[in-house]
């Protein structure tokens, strides 16, 4: 596969969320705003893109006895690096997201392209396929995270869009829309895509 | 002797998770290090913008600034009207709000525990101590979405301008805990979060545990 086709592959073919259905819970939880959504997407590219490099760097001398709690350190390693980095410069964005960055370690699309790429293929690659993922990932949270935002507030980046004459949609802000809104998603690239595909 | 290549031998999984801990502990240690100035500078303008939020509404009734600009206006509004002092024999970090000669109450920075941990809240009361003024959480490790809800503003809202001293007894007031969305019918009902009863419950414990201590310091400092 060429570069492009990993990252093609990665972030839409197979994507993540609505693909593997992986990675739900965060993305159930940040979703009511798009900025707490395009801050935890980046956080997740991030740990994604840098594990998946590490992982298959250190892969020939891994013993495979203990290959998963070496994934786990080095995941953990760079979601705390970005909790740190967060902590420190985007106190405000911190604090809304709360548990949800430090609960990236426990994210399934983290592990599963550690083990499912990152442990058998080049540090480039894995590198490109964690940065696919993680944009896919991104990509479902910043479009639950616009419907939210927009009829729940009415704001867009927290820039208001619709006037004051908008009665906003309560249950937008509350997480069972995600539920809705993500359902709604996968049955819609469903049809669409895979079914028309076979 | 055996020629086993040591890649293969037992110890080799175990030095090779030694050699890995020490490595990204060793960088997350340095991260932390070089943030840690920042991050604590950051809490502890959190903190003390919480204390003046506390006292905000009392300012702004007797300036003709809002509870609004008083908050825009930290820190030189909190270097005006908040002092950190030591009340005799209250082992408690404590503060005090005044505007001019008049004493608005005092902050105590207060702590219990949780379902899940520590949990550490900033307690504003009346001169008398009779009465909360109202009440923030700055630290709680509960469940997110069912016992951190004790942050949220509505439940916190209960505890403003509640009687924490029972004017009949003298004693601490008992609080009585009702289900979420039930109307309180006196000022000693607090409304409970579903589904983090414990949680709840806990928090009342702290608030009357201190709150009990404050007015009799002599009965010895909580561990």
């Amino acid at each position: 596969m060429t570069k492009k086709q990993i990252f093609i592959t990665s972030a839409f073919t197979e994507n993540s969320v609505w693909r593997q259905i992986l990675g739900i819970c965060s993305a159930l939880a940040v979703t009511n705003l798009m900025m707490n959504s395009l801050i935890m997407g980046l956080g997740v590219t991030f740990s994604l893109a840098l594990s998946g490099f590490t992982i298959s760097l250190i892969r020939n001398w891994t013993p495979r006895s203990v290959r998963m709690m070496v994934q786990t350190l080095i995941i953990a390693a760079y979601v705390i690096i970005v909790d740190i980095f967060l902590k420190a410069n985007m106190p405000d964005i911190s604090k809304q997201l709360g548990p949800y960055v430090g609960l990236i370690i426990t994210n399934c699309i983290l592990m599963g392209r550690a083990e499912a790429f990152a442990s058998q293929n080049t540090p480039l690659d894995s590198m490109i396929d964690g940065i696919g993922a993680g944009v896919g990932y991104s990509l479902v949270l910043l479009l639950i995270g616009f419907i939210r935002e927009l009829f729940g507030f009415g704001s867009i980046f927290g820039i208001k869009v619709l006037g004051a004459w908008w009665t906003p949609w309560s249950i937008m802000v509350m997480a069972p829309s995600a539920f809705f809104i993500l359902a709604m998603l996968i049955w819609i690239i469903n049809i669409k895509y895979y079914k028309s595909k076979g | 002797m055996s020629n086993t290549p040591f890649k293969e031998t037992v110890f080799y999984p175990v030095v090779f998770m030694l050699l890995i801990c020490i490595v990204f502990v060793g960088v997350l240690a340095v991260m932390f290090r070089s943030s840690e100035p920042k991050i604590k500078a950051y809490q502890k303008d959190s903190y003390q913008r919480m204390i003046l939020e506390l006292f905000a509404p009392d300012l702004a009734s007797l300036s003709s600034d809002t509870p609004e600009t008083i908050l825009a206006s930290y820190p030189e509004s909190y270097n005006s009207y908040i002092k950190a002092i030591q009340l005799p024999g209250i082992e408690r970090q404590s503060f005090q709000a005044a505007y001019g000669d008049s004493l608005l109450g005092y902050c105590f920075d207060i702590g219990g525990k949780g379902l899940w941990g520590s949990m550490r809240a900033l307690v504003a009361l009346t001169p008398d101590l009779k009465k909360m003024k109202g009440m923030l959480i700055y630290d709680q490790m509960e469940t997110p979405g069912l016992g951190a809800r004790i942050s949220e503003a509505w439940f916190l809202d209960q505890f403003k301008n509640l009687p924490v001293i029972d004017l009949n007894t003298g004693q601490v007031q008992r609080f009585e805990l009702i289900p979420e969305g039930k109307k309180s019918e006196s000022n000693h009902q607090i409304m409970q979060v579903t589904g983090a009863t414990i949680t709840t419950n806990s928090v009342i414990k702290m608030i009357s545990d201190e709150i009990n201590y404050i007015h009799n310091p002599s009965a010895g400092v909580r561990p």
